[in-house]
């Protein structure tokens, strides 16, 4: 059973920077595909 | 199988089944984390040695097991692309590169953190700690090689060798702790034996493995399909696609 104790910072901190790690490859994939298609729309309306 | 298998390496049937593919492996992903951490937090005992603080090991096994499973597919694919050409299998290993990074940032830093309290220092150089820094900059200067050339053909080629002649750091990564004397404890998990922890500790902790599997294959198909709709983007399907989102 979990209890606090002097290591709670060290634990808190782990996964916290673990958290920080997966949101910003999250992140970057979604805005990476989001700039994507955004220039490739507007790569397909020039050709019209 | 092998039609199946033939038509995976079309980018435009690929394209179409790895977003379906990928939904499923963010939900069990989110499945394993969910259980995986209530698991490890409130089912698992504490350690006699190392009390609470060993449930780090729940973040930093999982992220180091993938760091190094990640470059293992990259040396994979980049062996059939040298060989064959495969597009999709380019794409699989520029795609698996930056994920791989975050993994072994993330072993990186949980085990320092780890350290400090359990042996009182952020970092040593001894054998396992600093193969895993190795494979960071392996990572980091695949990424930069990459991104070096404007020729994604030319870039692959070369960023791929670099893979290639990396695959040494992995084996010793994993024996390190046997070959050297190290800080680093040795494996408490192997193929051929038993485990050496307890059962909950254990099970928490394939769980977590689990997680980060299916973490890393949601992002993989992600990421794989918007790399696809670039390289593929004078084909007639990809117009199409894009018209839809």
């Amino acid at each position: 059973m979990l209890e606090f104790d002097k290591y709670a910072s060290y634990i808190f901190s782990s996964y916290l920077i673990t958290t920080i790690v997966f949101i910003v490859l999250i992140i970057t994939a979604v805005s990476f595909k989001k700039q994507t298609l955004k220039k490739l729309k507007i790569k397909f309306a020039r050709e019209k | 199988m092998f039609k199946w298998f033939k038509k995976l390496a079309s980018p435009q049937y690929f394209y179409q089944i790895s977003g379906t593919i990928s939904n499923w492996f963010l939900g069990l992903f989110l499945l394993f984390l969910t259980i995986g951490l209530y698991w490890g937090f409130f089912i698992a005992p504490i350690d006699y040695q190392q009390g609470n603080a060993y449930r780090i090991m729940f973040i930093h096994v999982p992220a180091a097991w993938m760091s190094m499973f990640v470059y293992l597919v990259m040396g994979f694919y980049a062996i059939i692309h040298l060989v064959w050409k495969i597009k999709l299998t380019d794409v699989v290993v520029n795609v698996s590169a930056s994920i791989g990074a975050g993994f072994t940032i993330i072993a990186l830093i949980t085990g320092s953190i780890w350290g400090k309290p359990m042996w009182g220092t952020w970092w040593v150089w001894d054998a396992r700690l600093t193969s895993e820094l190795i494979l960071l900059f392996l990572y980091l200067g695949y990424i930069a090689l990459y991104n070096a050339f404007d020729n994604y053909k030319v870039a692959s080629k070369m960023s791929n060798v670099l893979i290639l002649v990396g695959l040494v750091n992995i084996p010793i990564i994993h024996y390190s702790v046997k070959w050297w004397n190290t800080l680093h404890q040795g494996a408490s998990v192997s193929v051929t034996n038993k485990p050496t922890m307890d059962a909950d500790m254990f099970i928490a902790l394939l769980l977590m493995s689990f997680a980060f599997k299916f973490f890393y294959g949601y992002l993989l198909l992600y990421k794989s399909k918007t790399e696809v709709l670039i390289r593929e983007q004078n084909k007639g399907w990809v117009k199409e696609e894009v018209s839809k989102c």
